[in-house]
């Protein structure tokens, strides 16, 4: 299980999650919306354990294991995941040989073996298969010369390779088409199983008609404002954020 | 210690001993360029950082030393030799040991007919007239310090001239290593390399020490490409780290359509410094200068090149990458110089550094001076960091820092060692580069 307990982050002395709370089962999907500058991206990479942002309070744990202190690789080896809003472009580093080490790295951390250059291509063709994945993007250098869609397919299949315990997917809508996020939403289901939890951040509804989640949190000027079922993701396609954000102004002047 | 030269103090009784020493052997002409390089280096000295050129590289411990130059006998046991060998690479090979070529751990193959490889000494000896239209003809011994010094000095070197048409497929393997309990030992060595018309030749050059012990190598190339003759060149700079210096001086002419590509990879060395001076005279010739640096501790190189276009349509592009870390520097200074008559020049120079420590140096000038109109010339450089997004990235996919580091820096090398034609060049190289990043942060 993963529990966020009133956390408090910065950037360059700027507050942006002002005491943030979320409980995350093991099998559960879990959708943040919220306006843009709300502090999605924050909290995905305050996860992921960003040194760009400093915790100045609250707790993480995961499992009952406390991981503020961890490095972002000792994160990913406990099965954190984080798909980035914006992946970055890696000239010169070969997707495959990364995703290769990246595996290996996670396997050692697991008491498991390291795969053999072989075995990893066996399983990195059938994981390239979920998200349609064109195989002769996995030679090339990491994200470089990627389209938007390519580039977000490419997260979701290291997902599907790393198989993480926990994955938080920032934006992974943004800029795809409908048909890619069939594909990429698709990819996504098959990875749901009773075990593993799900962050879906989005600033839209529409890629949560195709990951049904099964909580919905609204995140307001870095605090969740609001939290339900999947019938609120509809709920705000229909009144859009204006509303509550205006609530979550007016709270905050009547407590000053 | 039997058998040392032991002349020390002023390198003009250094020189006169060697020229005494060779007298017997020596042809005439020869002696009197050594009298020649002695006299112009007692007036030039070494360079001092008050020369534009030397701004960036400080000398005076290589100016100060008291050299010795060692006898005859050392030379390196085979466990010493495999260590500078690429894997399985066949080559012709030739090694000098202390500036003294060593017969017995050398082979020479067959060559093609019309290809002579052979040691600068068995080119006097033979008075080969190849080797004595070349030798000297484009080292400035009246200019250059360390050339003049390296004309008084010189004690043999590697000569290959491929006739016209003629091609040879396997490379020449030059190594050069030091060896010595004489300290701070001194080798002098030069190197012709003359391609006729639309001959093809490979050149692989590996220096470095084995042993511990403070030296100064200074080694002279003169490269002619005739047109469209081809030359490959790998320079791999292996010196010692804490005690070794090395400082190259190299002059290339290339005719017409000719394509000279050199790449300097230098993991070694304390203080090093590589000079070109290239001359493309002839249209389209082409050249290529590639480099790369990992340096780490105090170690300084300095990359000094001089790239002179005098005809239509010349490209020329050089790019240099530096990984630089704790203490060490690194400086870089190209100079494109093209022709009133040089139209239609491409040139392309770009330095880049990469900084791993806070306490690393680098200092870069890339340069044009054109005097024609009609030109593409460009040049750029960088001084940066490793991307901390990128870093991040990797990391949060469970590559630890160190791996992450390693492939980001591998990375920004691959620009050049993905131009590296010899698998096993290659495979060195990056061996190389791993072992020299080490494992600190
Ligand atoms: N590098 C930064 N420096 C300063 N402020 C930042 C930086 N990155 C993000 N912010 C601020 O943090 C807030 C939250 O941003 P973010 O988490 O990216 O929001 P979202 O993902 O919900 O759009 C915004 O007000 C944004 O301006
Ligand atoms: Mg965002």
């Amino acid at each position: 299980m993963l529990e966020i307990k009133n956390l408090k982050a910065s950037i360059e002395d700027k507050e942006i999650l002002h005491g943030l709370s979320l409980q995350v089962r093991p099998g559960e999907v879990h959708a943040i919306m919220g306006p843009n500058g709300s502090g999605k991206s924050t909290l995905a990479r305050v996860l992921a354990g960003s040194d760009d942002y400093e915790v100045t309070g609250g707790e993480i744990t995961l499992d009952g294991e406390d991981i503020i202190d961890l490095e972002p690789d000792e994160r990913a080896q406990r099965g954190i995941f984080m798909a980035f809003q914006y992946p970055v472009e890696i000239p010169g580093v070969s997707n495959t040989y990364f995703l290769r080490t990246a595996l290996n790295s996670v396997r050692k951390a697991r008491g498991e073996e390291e795969l053999s250059g072989g075995d990893f291509l066996k399983l990195a063709r059938e994981k390239a298969k979920l998200v349609d994945l064109d195989p002769d993007l996995m030679k090339r250098s990491l994200n470089v010369g990627f389209s938007g869609g390519e580039k977000k397919r490419n997260e979701i299949f290291q997902m599907a390779v790393l198989d993480p315990r926990i994955a938080i997917l920032d934006e992974t809508d943004s800029g795809l088409d409908i048909d890619a996020l069939r594909v990429v939403a698709d990819g996504v289901n098959k990875l749901r199983n009773e075990d593993r939890m799900i962050i879906v951040v989005t600033h839209y509804q529409r890629l949560l008609n195709y990951i049904i989640p099964d909580h919905v949190h609204v995140l307001v000027g870095g605090q969740i404002a609001k939290s339900g079922d999947k019938s609120l993701a509809e709920e705000l396609e229909a009144t859009g954020y204006t509303e509550l954000e205006r609530e979550v102004r007016n709270a905050a002047t009547a407590n000053t | 210690m039997t058998n040392m030269m032991t002349q020390t103090n002023t390198f003009a009784s250094l020189a006169d001993s060697v020229r005494e020493a060779r007298a017997w052997s020596e042809p005439a002409w020869f002696l009197e360029r050594r009298g020649r390089g002695a006299r112009h280096f007692a007036e030039l000295g070494f360079p001092s950082q008050k020369l534009e050129d030397w701004k960036y590289t400080n000398i005076k411990p290589v100016a100060e030393a008291e050299y010795q130059v060692p006898g005859d006998e050392a030379s390196v046991s085979a466990g010493v030799l495999a260590e500078f060998e690429y894997g399985d690479l066949d080559a012709h090979r030739f090694v000098f040991v202390n500036g003294v070529f060593q017969p017995a751990l050398s082979h020479l193959d067959k060559l093609p007919k019309g290809v002579t490889a052979s040691t600068l000494r068995e080119a006097l000896t033979t008075d080969n007239e190849t080797f004595r239209k070349y030798f000297g003809a484009q080292a400035d011994i009246e200019k250059h310090h360390l050339t003049a010094l390296n004309a008084a000095l010189v004690q043999d070197g590697f000569f290959l001239a491929v006739a016209p048409n003629t091609v040879v497929e396997k490379p020449f393997h030059l190594l050069f290593l030091t060896t010595s309990d004489a300290e701070p030992a001194i080798a002098n060595l030069h190197n012709v390399i003359v391609l006729g018309t639309s001959a093809q030749a490979t050149i692989l050059e590996t220096h470095g020490a084995a042993q511990t012990h403070r030296y100064l190598k200074n080694i002279v190339t003169e490269i002619d490409a005739a047109p469209n003759a081809h030359l490959d060149r790998y320079v791999v700079q292996r010196e010692s780290v804490e005690n070794g210096w090395h400082i190259s001086s190299e002059y290339v002419h290339q005719g017409r359509d000719s394509n000279v590509r050199s790449h300097s990879l230098d993991f070694g060395g304390d203080i090093v410094r590589h000079n070109i001076w290239a001359k493309l005279d002839g249209e389209a010739a082409e050249a290529v200068l590639n480099g790369l640096y990992m340096l780490r501790g105090n170690q300084h190189v300095d990359n000094f090149m001089w790239v002179e276009h005098t005809k239509e349509n010349i490209p020329s592009h050089e790019l240099f990458k530096g990984i630089l870390d704790e203490h060490a520097s690194a400086a870089f200074t190209g100079r494109i110089y093209v022709h009133k008559e040089a139209q239609k020049t491409d040139a392309k120079q770009t330095n880049q550094n990469l900084l791993l420590s806070d306490t690393a140096r680098a200092n870069t000038r890339p340069q044009l001076e054109i005097y024609a109109d009609d030109v593409k010339c460009t040049h750029g450089a960088t001084i940066g960091q490793l991307d901390e997004q990128a870093l991040f990235y990797l990391r949060s996919r469970g590559v630890d820092p160190i791996q992450a580091r390693n492939l980001l820096i591998h990375a920004f090398a691959c620009d050049i060692t993905e131009r590296i034609r010899i698998p096993q060049v290659l495979d060195k190289a990056e061996e190389l580069l791993t072992a020299q990043l080490g494992e600190s942060k």
